[in-house]
């Protein structure tokens, strides 16, 4: 915890000098380069991702490598291959591949300042930080060579930090994705599109991109703004409660959600007398909250809709 | 090495296998060897990379209606590509005609609307007055026995009415670890997801 804390207050100091550059909205098109640039950027090393939630922190620290659009992940025994749509989890021999996508613009809402040069690593890199309206929602560092982003902050609508990656080593040849480590063969479950169903088009600021199903006939329906983004999956019926166990309580317009906190996303459970709900995403707090209060609301079941749903499924 | 041009060195040909990470071990030591002490080659891998970058970027263009003969739609493939019953091998080639052809793209939609409404309709069982039979057989002599009849069948519709409200929703299991992955292959392809650190390969659930 001391790590983390001391990780904290280094990046603390990135913060400072993001907020110390003011808000010189800059092309839209200044982010979406340096987005570009580093999805194609080829780099390996260790990444430490630190998130905080109502006080408390959760953190993980992953060795990545990423070359072209590939991202490898492995953290202890579990490797995962990322990229271009697919997902190779291959510890646990789970493979996903969706079928199409729709491209997706950036929200009018982010603004840039001119980026700061500054050091980190020992590298030379450039601090890109990212308004919406007047607050500084995220901070970005990225490698000059490389392109990668070395750091990124991302802020709560109240100025505090909610989440934290930085690469605490820093390869810039990315070695076993450029060997065949063969890590990504196998045979893919296909996402196939489906239609948008009853969810709304756009959702505080999220647009609906995509909704896809697979052979467990789960809906998931992905939205983004072009920086952040989330999933919403529909299971018809109830999912287990053991799922959510160490889950905490978060209340939103008066109705009440179980929410599970991991160092890279937020994962939301809720219940509708039909359907059961789950997001996960990686969208800041003040963004989840305006996005629940956008999408069906928590009920309970009542006689009737008991009545119909054991009758008519 | 060092000044060499980098075709006239032997390591050039292995540049494009490195980037496509088609390289055995051996040689990828040899490679990147060979990058820290020849500019030449190393100007021509970023070449490389830059003109792989652009070509990704390049937008997908869409076949037109009349290039595509009848006989490449994909027709019967499709249903059997929403069942699962294609082979590990024939996806790829029916996902890269998905993402050229419109017209295939609209039929993959419309059947899997049919599926799913086909499995959103609810069972209906035959009313009882259709059993001829049975009405044939009533008689007036037989009306008390009816009274009783029509009595037990009110409590048994009571107490299904009451046991069917009172179960239980069936529960799904649910893979929270296969949601993670369905989340992420789809954020990978959103240029944002530079800024999603890493989705943790490990379980989900503690």
């Amino acid at each position: 915890m001391t790590r983390v804390l001391g990780l904290l207050a280094k990046i603390g100091i990135l913060a400072a000098a993001l907020l110390v550059m003011g808000a010189v909205p800059a092309l839209a098109e200044t982010l979406e380069d340096y987005l570009h640039e580093a999805a194609e950027a080829d780099y390996a090393g260790r990444q430490v991702v630190v998130t905080v939630w109502d006080g408390d922190s959760t953190a993980g620290i992953f060795v990545i490598e990423h070359a072209g659009d590939t991202l490898m992940i492995e953290r202890g025994e579990h490797e995962a291959v990322v990229g271009g749509g697919k997902v190779s989890a291959a510890s646990r021999d789970d493979r996903v591949v969706i079928a199409r996508w729709t491209a997706m613009g950036y929200d009018t809402r982010y603004t840039t300042a001119d980026p700061v040069e500054v050091r980190r690593l020992g590298r030379s890199a450039e601090a890109v930080a990212i308004f919406e309206g007047e607050l500084l929602r995220a901070g970005i560092v990225f490698d000059v060579e490389t392109g990668a982003p070395l750091a990124t902050e991302v802020f709560a609508s109240d100025g505090r930090t909610f989440r934290v990656s930085s690469l605490i080593e820093f390869d810039p040849l990315p070695r076993r994705l450029y060997s065949s480590s063969g890590l990504d063969a196998g045979e893919y479950d296909v996402m196939v599109p489906v239609g948008p169903g009853d969810l709304p088009a756009e959702v505080a600021g999220y647009r609906l991109a995509d909704s896809y199903t697979g052979p467990d006939e789960v809906v998931h329906s992905f939205y983004s703004d072009g920086l952040f983004s989330f999933s919403l999956f529909e299971v018809e019926g109830a999912v287990g409660d053991d799922l959510f166990a160490d889950a905490r309580s978060m209340e939103v317009d008066g109705s009440k959600y179980r929410v599970l906190v991991r160092p890279a996303q937020v994962w939301v459970h809720w219940s509708t007398p039909a359907t059961s709900y789950v997001l996960v995403g990686d969208l800041p707090p003040d963004h989840l909250e305006q996005v629940l209060a956008e999408l069906p609301k928590p009920r309970q079941r009542n006689f009737f809709s008991r009545l119909w749903n054991g009758l008519f499924g | 090495m060092a000044g060499m041009n980098a075709g006239s060195c032997d390591i050039g040909v292995l540049l494009s296998a490195y980037l496509d990470g088609e390289l055995r071990a051996g040689e990828l030591e040899r490679v990147a060897e060979h990058l820290g002490d020849c500019p030449d080659c190393v100007l021509e891998f970023r070449m490389l990379k830059e003109a792989r970058a652009a070509m990704r970027l390049l937008p997908l263009l869409e076949a037109p209606e009349w290039l595509l003969d009848e006989a490449l739609h994909l027709g019967p493939e499709l249903s059997a590509y929403l069942d699962g019953e294609l082979m590990t091998a024939e996806i790829p080639d029916v996902v890269g005609h998905l993402t050229v052809c419109a017209r295939c793209r609209d039929d993959l939609l419309e059947l899997d609307s049919a599926r799913v409404a086909i499995r959103a309709l609810p069972r209906v069982e035959p009313p009882e007055f259709l059993d001829v039979a049975r009405v044939a057989r009533s008689s007036p002599t037989r009306s008390r026995w009816r009274l009783a009849t029509a009595a037990a069948g009110i409590a048994a519709a009571v107490v299904l009415t009451l046991g069917v409200a009172t179960r239980p929703v069936p529960e799904q299991t649910v893979d929270l670890n296969s949601f993670a992955d369905r989340h992420v292959a789809r954020a990978s392809v959103e240029a944002g997801f530079s800024m999603l650190p890493v989705l943790a390969p490990g379980p989900v659930t503690p």
